[in-house]
């Protein structure tokens, strides 16, 4: 157990032994919940400890209303199947305890929304059961929880806050009002809805920058993708980009040839730049200067299998063929970048479907924090540094 | 429109699944055994009856046929907008195409919501009432993108009367009782992470004996697997091809060694229940999105219907393949010989004793939703939200017509004389005579 969760829950527990004595969780029974939830907070994949994990449930669930808040706080950051044991408990005691005629925490949920320091989907369920008993007060919240680390509760302050915008007079007050609800959003619909409102008032947006696409690359293909064989294929790109470079490319040489794309979603259609082609690779390459060392998440959309390399890592690979709708940020991986010149390499590979919704061969890359929003402050260069 | 009002009266009942708890260890626990460790005798026995003549457990019911047991009076006419034979309605909290199903008095339903279809729910209604006995929710742990048509609530649940078993899109897989207490929970994207169908995967699971199977198949990692019921755990799995497929599995029980039927775009595949081992298979080009059906006759879309007579448990002999009964995306409707099909907005016939198309008639829009056959009717619904009831003793004529005005995705489910279909958004209850919903 780590200490800070052990610190919060004799805090919590001294709390409701003052407050509710005579409860089942505030007496002998603590020392049981304490450990029931240290057990479901060991949740983890593969299927094993199920029946241990089911009867600390039913111990968790078992409890009255004023353990909730010591329930959340056992909530760990990034096991998701312990959040699900966890939220169902607290979702099954706040159900049972408001259909019997019972009250919930609210002062101290509301406590525990206000404190960022909690696990966001913590503090998210606290946000929901708050609606549930007082929805009025808890929306009136939201306005201090506008750039919160939760994604669910800040989408909900940003639709407030765009509410608000549809609501104000005067095109100043509002474009001001739309720009700091998408500063804070990370929702591409919110963003969208507020970029279209935006414009519609006749200022200008730079869209691809507010989502931190990368909009400029030098592209090489195509290269032999016929069998969807080439995505194991190591060509050329893969060992050096040298960008003076000539290879052997599917059907002649190929050389590296810049690209800025002008749309606003800074997709690269790859039918367009290198030619309609069929069972094909290519290339996309660029430099980012950092001015720092930082964690960040490279975000990308392709139809086609892909890989993704990061300071000549190999960071994922995808050999996924024409299988998404809706893509945008289809796909993610976790990246350092070093203080100085950094080096982004995709491959796009194209199969040989022939039905017309497997023609695309395209894609979209962006930057950004964990939270999705665009990483401030990078430059892309079309040269390699010497 | 309003919901009912969610005020059933809660109930914390001791662990009745037939699973022993806290032990680990996988055995069972006898009624008897229960009773005699002095527990609430009434809430037991309310709570662990197996399934009932009026259940409805699985994807396309209790034979996985779409057909309705028994002697089912149902309305042929309703009318959302005037509460015509409407019992109730429900608001959901998200969306979802899985069908509800119907266990011991409760209706289950699944959905997904959030931007991202990342908000997992399974909802219990009483069937008599429609009020809203408990909700859960869940984040899920894979992979949640699917087309704008779907939903991360695309797969069916399953019960085995005692326990309910919700699957996603995401391969998360959760089983509740059915006082909504958490059994064991898997997220398979976490074991296997590749695996995801970005389209949106639909396999709904089955129940076997004492084993749920699930079978998740798309460009990534691909399985079919059986899991204990009691506590998820792992019994056996085996991998499958790396191809998109929205088929689901069909339990076939049966006393000397129950089986579970499978399809892709290779073939028919049999597997032993029990163990996994493949039993028997035909290779040919099979439907990726219609399931095959079984009963006495195995039909299975494969360039129109392939049939094969079962001759003995087990054991098929391939009889007729007719590319006049073309399948579409609902699956084949089978009852004694005759079985149905949808394809666009044709409904046919086939007779496959005699080996003959029967009858075709045109219904109107487009269908998703495999329709369900309760007497001599097929109640058709389509995603304009129109219910065809199409009688098949009168070589297809269309007895009734009928709007909900949201459009239907999912199979309807038929238990105690009455129709449970949802949309997107609502869950509603056809029977005779039903009252209009208050408020409404």
């Amino acid at each position: 157990m780590n200490q800070n969760f052990c610190s919060s829950v004799l805090v919590t527990t001294a709390i409701f032994t003052l407050a509710c004595p005579a409860t089942p969780t505030c007496a002998d029974d603590t020392g049981d919940l304490n450990t029931a939830l240290e057990t479901l907070r060991t949740a983890g994949p593969g299927g094993s400890g199920q029946a241990q994990f089911q009867t600390a449930w039913q111990k968790v669930a078992s409890s009255d209303s004023s353990a909730i808040v010591t329930i959340l706080q056992a909530m760990p950051d990034s096991n998701p199947l312990a959040q699900n044991w966890l939220r169902s408990a607290v979702d099954t005691i706040a159900e049972r305890t408001l259909q019997s005629g019972g009250l919930l925490p609210t002062v101290e949920l509301e406590l525990f929304l206000l404190d960022d320091s909690h696990t966001p989907r913590a503090r998210r369920v606290a946000y929901e059961w708050l609606v549930e008993v007082a929805p009025g007060p808890t929306t009136e919240l939201l306005s201090q929880l506008l750039n919160d680390p939760s994604l669910e509760i800040r989408f909900e302050a940003v639709a407030q806050l765009i509410d608000k915008a549809e609501t104000i007079e005067g095109t100043a007050g509002k474009i001001e009002t739309y720009r700091k609800a998408i500063a804070a959003a990370r929702d591409k619909q919110q963003i969208d809805q507020c970029i279209d409102a935006i414009q519609k008032l006749g200022e200008t947006v730079d869209r691809s920058s507010l989502l931190g696409f990368i909009p400029t690359w030098q592209l090489i293909g195509p290269f032999d993708n016929v069998g969807k064989e080439g995505f194991a294929i190591s060509y050329p790109p893969e060992q050096v980009v040298d960008l003076t470079a000539t290879h052997a490319g599917k059907e002649g040489d190929v050389t590296w040839r810049p690209l800025t794309t002008t749309t606003d979603s800074a997709k690269v259609d790859l039918n367009k730049v290198i030619d309609k082609h069929m069972g094909v690779v290519a290339y996309a390459w660029i430099s980012i200067l950092s001015p720092t060392q930082q964690a960040i998440e490279c975000r990308w959309m392709t139809p086609n299998a892909s890989k993704l390399w990061v300071n000549g890592k190999l960071l994922a690979e995808h050999e996924i063929y024409h299988a998404a709708s809706d893509p945008f940020d289809q796909y993610k991986a976790p990246a350092e970048l070093r203080e100085g010149p950094n080096t982004i390499l995709l491959k796009v590979c194209q199969n040989e479907q022939t039905e017309s919704w497997a023609q695309e061969w395209e894609f979209q890359l962006r930057l950004t924090d964990q939270l999705g929003g665009p990483v401030q402050h990078l430059t892309t260069k079309l040269q390699a540094n010497p | 429109m309003t919901t009912m009002m969610h005020n059933a009266p809660y109930s914390w009942t001791p662990n009745v699944t037939g699973c022993s708890t806290g032990t680990g260890k996988k055995r069972r626990t006898s009624l008897a055994r229960v009773l005699s460790a002095g527990l609430a005798t009434l809430l037991v026995m309310a709570v662990s009856q197996p399934m009932t003549a009026s259940d409805w457990q699985q994807f396309r019911g209790p034979s996985a046929t779409s057909t309705a047991p028994g002697d089912h009076p149902l309305p042929l006419s309703w009318s959302a907008e005037a509460g015509e034979n409407i019992a109730w309605l429900a608001d959901l909290p998200g969306r979802g195409l899985s069908s509800p199903i119907v266990v011991d008095g409760r209706v289950i339903v699944t959905c997904s919501s959030g931007t991202g279809q990342d908000r997992l729910h399974v909802l219990a209604f009483d069937s008599v009432t429609g009020a809203q006995l408990w909700h859960r929710q869940f984040w899920a742990t894979g992979r949640t993108f699917c087309h704008p048509t779907s939903a991360n609530a695309a797969p069916t649940p399953a019960s085995n009367g005692q326990q309910i078993f919700a699957f996603f899109s995401s391969n998360d897989l959760v089983c509740l009782d059915l006082d909504g207490k958490l059994q064991w929970i898997r997220g398979f994207a976490l074991d296997y992470s590749k695996a995801g169908n970005d389209v949106g995967m639909s396999s709904s699971p089955v129940v076997v004996d004492n084993l749920v199977i699930i079978q998740s198949e798309s460009q990534g990692d691909s399985f079919v697997e059986a899991l204990d019921c009691c506590d998820g755990s792992h019994v056996w799995h085996r991998d499958r091809p790396r191809q998109a497929n929205w088929t689901s599995p069909v339990g076939l029980p049966h006393h000397e060694g129950s089986q579970v039927l499978l399809t892709n775009a290779q073939g028919v595949q049999l597997l032993d229940a029990k163990s996994g081992n493949l039993l028997w298979e035909w290779e040919g080009d099979c439907g990726l999105v219609p399931s095959p059906t079984c009963d006495r006759w195995l039909v299975v879309p494969s360039n129109g219907l392939a049939t094969w007579k079962q001759v003995k448990p087990g054991q098929f002999e391939l009889v007729w393949q007719e590319n006049r009964l073309q399948v579409g995306k609902p699956s084949p409707v089978l009852a004694g010989d005759q079985v149905y099909v949808i394809a666009g907005n044709v409904v046919s016939c086939g007779d496959l004793s005699a080996k003959e198309v029967r009858w075709k008639k045109r219904l109107g829009g487009s269908f998703w939703a495999t329709p369900v056959l309760a007497g001599q009717y097929l109640y058709c619904f389509n995603t304009d939200g129109t219910a065809y009831v199409v009688d098949v003793g009168a070589k297809g004529k269309i007895a009734a017509q009928n709007e909900l005005g949201e459009a239907i995705w999912g199979s309807p489910a038929v238990a105690n004389n009455a129709i449970y279909v949802r949309s997107h958004d609502h869950l509603w209850k056809i029977a005779e005579s039903g009252h209009p919903p208050s408020g409404s």
